[in-house]
């Protein structure tokens, strides 16, 4: 496309350039009118000839700007503020295709003469008019006739200066720089990016040798960090979500304990008539000791009785310490109930109890507990089964030996009982070092 | 109240909340009594609304326990909290929840039995998706311990009722049992399991049809059925028996096929046999049929998103599960976009697994390594040529005009506009409320930092579960002392500004702001106050998560250009003695971050550390699944990073003017690899410093990738 105009065009420019009757608003629709959308570059481009070298009056030179103000209008990226720009670039983002980066071609010039300000009246008006053009294109002084506004009368400008606008020209300027920057230099320079092949000839083959004799000077061949990149992490078997069909829907439970809410103890006391006759389970258990420990009259409503103690004794050997702990303070009441533990069988559990209370007890009463180790140690001679003998024979060793070692059991006392049945049974290990365990303490 | 409960019972909720309400009137001064019936007043106004308002009873559980709170201990409201975490647990709140429940266990023998257990098999369960095996471990002897006899013969002496729920809750924990083990990837233990609770089960049934009481439906008994078969195929699969196990799965879907129910009733198990199908399709290496079976996994389960917005239904949708695998999958096939996606919808329940950030992370890398290779195929690696065009007298060569470091994927975010989220077409599916982010460098490196947050926050957890066990109380000091510090430190770089369409999800995402920033400072430090050689097996997938999570974000740092984040990265992943490859990567990229930050003595010191252990098997630990064609493999061959060393280094010495020495690196990499165009780039920079201006050209013409115009001419 030529960038220039026909003689004929040029005429038609120059008169719409020496127009003074018809308001600027107008003059635009003329423009429109005569030239084509694709001349309007052309038009800018001679405007832009003319008023850099001065060919035109100082009324033309008004004419010429707002013209090329009206058809080189600022671009989207440099009008809107910073929300609208990011909006702007996130839609170009999407479609990159649909719109590249732009500047308008003949907004230099708007902005150079914009800057000069400060130099000359004439230059001053003309700035103040760029201005005013960029700022609000717009304005009412648009709507006036060049002949109206007076080239000269700076202050009757000034009062269509748009003080609202929020248009700020130094930010356009830092926009603009911006943007350019962006652009590859090659494009800048005006130079084309492409060549011709320098293979068709000798001479273009050298060419190409200069080029990249130029980009080696220049450092381009420079190494840069070898970075290599991560791989992705392996997918383990685990790492697939398998779904597990469900048959159970979870939902928010009814307390089924209401009604039992008013502590009337029969939850307890039914709790405890199980305990005589079988074996609770460990949380069941725990029911009865915390509520004991919260509330030890509790005991009393248990309907424990010495006589079917030591079925509490065999199922729930737990509980029944812990009942007899309760009871330590009352010596005549304990050594009731420990007397039952003389009047019945030894068996694990018994002994498993005196043990335990031995441990918690400061001192045991000397003749049940005498009275209790000799029964254990004649329990061992009824047995008639050799195995279960054995078994039943390291226990109460065990039991004797952890008596001693609690300071509870006076073996002086009982040594000739003890040294018997050591003997009796030396057979067996356990029997044996307990046998050393009483000489060395009789020493 | 037993008339409240009957009428509860038979689903008259209007007449049993008016039962209660009168009874409520007439109470006063028992507090404990007052709870209960507020407590079931307030359960009788959920069910009423077919558990369609969960956040108000939630909100009026909260009030009751606030209330009562100061008169009452943990035990006497705990119905109250049970109920609470329930309905947490259903909205796959599971940190809450497990908050409640733990509280509920401390106290568990002050609790009423029946709750008791509800409440420690609840947290069993979630402890067991949330793959906390230790703690599973201890919650099952609890359980075993405070809940069942030993002593078989007493239990026959226990009351008939007593002994069924019994037997039901010993079924229920043997199926948690076999979930545990296959956790643990003990699968024969799993099947030895799996045959108990056939046995329990087939004796029941001979049982039920001896004394003819309380038969199970058919309904209910299919619904077993498939649940017992489902979990052989998940053993089966986790065997490897791939083949035995989609024949299961197939025979299961001709049973509830034939079956003359309403298509509603059916999603739920077609959402689960297509996802499992998938998974065993993928584990087969079938990528693409995988995802036709997740596709219809996500089908069908949109079918349950269909149903009323139940809280039932709510916790049945397992959208964010298959959309995780179906992410895998497309992962595995080379369209990180659309995995970015499927992660993102992953995201809104399963925030809280690293995992699924570390993905998130990995699809925008390997989108940005897309963009640069397509690139580098228009440009062919050349940085002066782009383009050659026409033929014969019109040849034109196009110059290159715009290569830089910025290429690839954007660094910033973009936002997403509201219409974005909510009509987000994920392939030809559609759903809503999922928030999609851009993918962008940005949102990788956040994805990266949210990973490494929660695996350290997990293995903090673990770390402290395993002291608890071996130490002393100055431990347990320190360790409260840290729990302080980090609760001040309440950070969490959300990627999602989710905007979804109930409540429901709104609540979730402050549950995701509330996982704690851990360890900001040990990152900026590259320190790491966590032990991590006495974690058991199961826990080192969440260590090599951890390691993963560290690496890519350095990576990805360098990418944005933040080379103080990309070192102390790469420190603290070198803290935590990672693998040899781990170790090699963090190494260079600490070394090119020291470089940024021109620091070429210290780049020099990470350099030499790979040097020391050259050879190292990296083949081995590169590669991975056989589908995954992601990577060249030349790129990871042990020889390759032996070059990059050496190029590296030589690099390095180059900033120092060092020019002899570098020389002597690149030629040594120039034996191992004469050809690559990276090498040959130094090669030619060192001719050039010779000025050797000739030879150098001469080099850049021996390569095509340099000179497409010999290589066209070929």
């Amino acid at each position: 496309m030529n960038s220039f105009l026909q003689l004929e065009e040029l005429t038609k420019l120059q008169k719409l350039l020496r127009d003074e009757s018809t308001a600027f608003l107008h003059l635009v629709r003329k423009v429109t009118q005569n030239f084509s959308n694709e001349q309007h570059f052309s038009v800018c481009s001679v405007l832009t000839i003319m008023l850099r070298d001065d060919l035109l009056t100082r009324e033309e030179r008004i004419v010429a700007l707002f013209i090329l103000l009206h058809l080189s209008p600022l671009g989207p990226e440099l009008t809107n503020d910073e929300q609208e720009q990011e909006q702007e670039q996130n839609q170009n983002k999407k479609n990159p295709q649909s719109s590249p980066v732009v500047l308008p071609p003949f907004l230099p010039v708007l902005l150079n003469i914009a800057q000069n300000n400060q130099k000359f009246n004439e230059t001053q008006f003309e700035a103040l008019f760029v201005t005013i053009g960029l700022k609000d294109p717009n304005s009412d002084l648009f709507k006036l006739r060049p002949n109206q506004i007076g080239v000269n009368n700076i202050e009757r400008l000034k009062k269509y200066f748009p003080e609202s606008s929020k248009l700020n020209l130094q930010a356009i300027f830092t926009k603009f720089s911006q943007i350019e920057s962006k652009i590859p230099l090659v494009n800048k320079m005006g130079i084309g990016c492409s060549i011709s092949d320098p293979e068709k000839g000798k001479e273009s083959k050298k060419n190409v040798e200069d080029f990249i004799q130029y980009q080696l000077n220049n450092d381009e061949f420079k190494p840069s960090f070898v970075r290599p990149s991560p791989s992705i992490l392996q997918i383990l078997d685990n790492e697939l979500i398998w779904i597990d069909y469900e048959d159970e829907t979870l939902l928010p439970i009814w307390d089924q304990t209401i009604t039992n809410v008013q502590p009337n103890n029969d939850q307890f006391k039914n709790l405890m008539k199980k305990a005589f006759t079988s074996q609770l389970s460990q949380l069941e258990q725990q029911q009865i000791i915390l509520r004991l420990e919260n509330e030890p009259k509790l005991l009393e409503e248990s309907g424990i009785t010495p006589n079917n103690f030591q079925g509490l004794v065999e199922k729930n050997p737990i509980i029944s310490f812990e009942i007899l702990k309760r009871f330590s303070e009352d010596e005549e009441k304990i050594n009731i109930y420990l007397e039952s533990f003389i009047k019945t069988n030894v068996t694990l559990h018994s002994m498993e109890v005196i043990n335990k209370l031995s441990g918690a007890r400061k001192k045991l009463n000397k003749d049940f507990l005498n009275r209790f180790v000799s029964n254990c140690i004649s329990s061992c001679g009824e047995i008639s089964d050799k195995y279960v003998q054995g078994r039943h024979v390291r226990l109460v060793c065990a039991f004797i030996r952890s008596l001693m070692n609690n300071s509870q059991l006076d073996v002086k006392n009982m040594f000739s009982e003890l040294q018997r049945f050591c003997v009796k049974f030396s057979r067996i290990r356990e029997a044996s070092n307990l046998f050393r365990l009483i000489k060395n303490q009789m020493k | 109240m037993d008339l409240a409960h009957r009428l509860f019972t038979q689903k008259k909720f209007n007449e049993a909340s008016q039962q209660i309400s009168t009874l409520l009137e007439k109470t006063s001064g028992n507090n404990k009594k007052i709870v209960k019936l507020k407590s079931h007043l307030a359960l009788c106004d959920y069910m009423k609304t077919g558990c369609t308002q969960p956040e108000e009873y939630l909100e009026t559980l909260n009030g009751i326990a606030k209330q009562f709170s100061k008169d009452l201990t943990t035990a006497d409201l705990g119905y109250v909290i049970y109920n609470q975490a329930i309905v947490n647990y259903q909205l796959k709140r599971y940190q809450r929840a497990a908050t409640q429940l733990e509280s509920l266990r401390k106290n568990v023998g002050s609790l009423d039995p029946y709750l008791g257990f509800e409440a420690t098999y609840l947290l069993l369960k979630l402890s067991i998706e949330n793959n906390h095996i230790s703690q599973s471990n201890e919650l099952i002897s609890l359980i075993e311990n405070q809940f069942f006899q030993t002593n078989t013969k007493n239990n026959q002496k226990n009351s008939g009722l007593q002994t069924r729920n019994q037997n039901k809750n010993r079924q229920r924990l043997l199926m948690l049992k076999i979930k545990l083990s296959l956790c643990c990837s003990e699968h024969n233990k799993a099947e030895l399991f799996l045959n108990q609770l056939q046995e329990i089960k087939n004796r029941n049934l001979q049982q039920q049809k001896e004394n003819q009481i309380e038969k199970l439906n058919g309904k209910e008994l299919l619904k077993e059925n498939l649940c017992l078969n489902m979990m052989r195929c998940k053993i089966e699969n986790s065997k490897m028996n791939l083949e035995e196990a989609k024949n299961n799965l197939w025979g299961l879907s001709k049973m509830v096929g034939n079956l003359k129910t309403e298509e509603r009733d059916q999603s739920e198990f077609w959402s689960s046999f297509y996802n499992n199908l998938g998974c065993v399709e993928l584990k087969n290496n079938k990528p693409g049929s995988a995802l036709f079976y997740f596709k219809k996994a996500l089908l069908a389960n949109s079918q349950i998103c269909k149903n009323e917005k139940t809280v039932n239904n709510f916790s049945k949708d397992k959208r964010s599960e298959i959309m995780y695998n179906t992410g895998l999958c497309l992962i595995l096939l080379e369209k990180p976009q659309n995995a970015f996606q499927f992660f993102q919808g992953a995201l809104v329940c399963l925030y809280n697994r690293p995992k699924v950030w570390i993905r998130l992370a990995e699809c925008c890398l390997l989108e940005h390594f897309r963009l640069i290779k397509d690139k580098e195929q228009v440009g062919s690696l050349n940085r002066l040529v782009k383009k050659v065009i026409g033929q014969g007298q019109s040849r034109t060569v196009i110059l290159q005009t715009g290569i830089g470091p910025n290429d690839g994927l954007n660094i910033h975010e973009e936002s997403v506009s509201f219409e974005d989220i909510v009509s987000s077409n994920v392939g030809d599916l559609q759903f809503h409320g999922i928030p999609v982010q851009s993918m962008s460098l940005d949102y990788a490196s956040k994805a990266a930092s949210n990973s490494i947050l929660i695996s350290e926050k997990l293995l903090k957890i673990i770390n402290n579960q395993n002291q608890k066990t071996s130490t002393t109380s100055n431990n347990n000091k320190n360790s409260k002392i840290d729990e302080n510090n980090k609760t001040q430190k309440n950070e969490f770089k959300n990627g999602n500004d989710n905007k979804n369409e109930n409540g429901i999800e709104k609540q979730k995402n402050k549950e995701k702001t509330n996982i704690n920033h851990t360890n900001l400072n040990a990152l900026k430090n590259g320190k790491t106050n966590i032990d991590l050689d006495n974690l058991s097996k199961n826990d080192q997938s969440l260590k090599q998560d951890l390691e993963h999570g560290l690496l890519l974000l350095s990576y990805i740092s360098l990418c944005c250009q933040n080379p103080v984040t990309a070192l102390s990265s790469a420190k603290m992943l070198l803290n935590y003695n990672p693998d040899p490859y781990r170790e090699y990567l963090a190494n260079i990229y600490a070394a090119e971050a020291c470089c940024l930050l021109n620091n070429p003595n210290l780049a020099k010191e990470y350099i030499s550390q790979t040097l020391q252990k050259r050879r190292y098997q990296v083949e081995k630990l590169f590669k991975g699944p056989k589908n995954l064609k992601i990577m060249s493999p030349k790129e990871y061959e042990s020889d390759w990073s032996d070059c990059v060393t050496l190029l590296n280094l030589a690099f390095v010495l180059i900033l120092q003017n060092d020019i002899q020495t570098a020389s002597e690196y690149i030629k040594q990499a120039s034996r191992m690899f004469p050809n690559s165009p990276l090498v040959l780039l130094s090669c030619v920079y060192l001719e050039l410093s010779n000025g050797n201006n000739q030879n150098a050209l001469e080099l850049l013409k021996s390569c095509h990738a340099f000179y497409p115009l010999e290589n066209s001419q070929k």
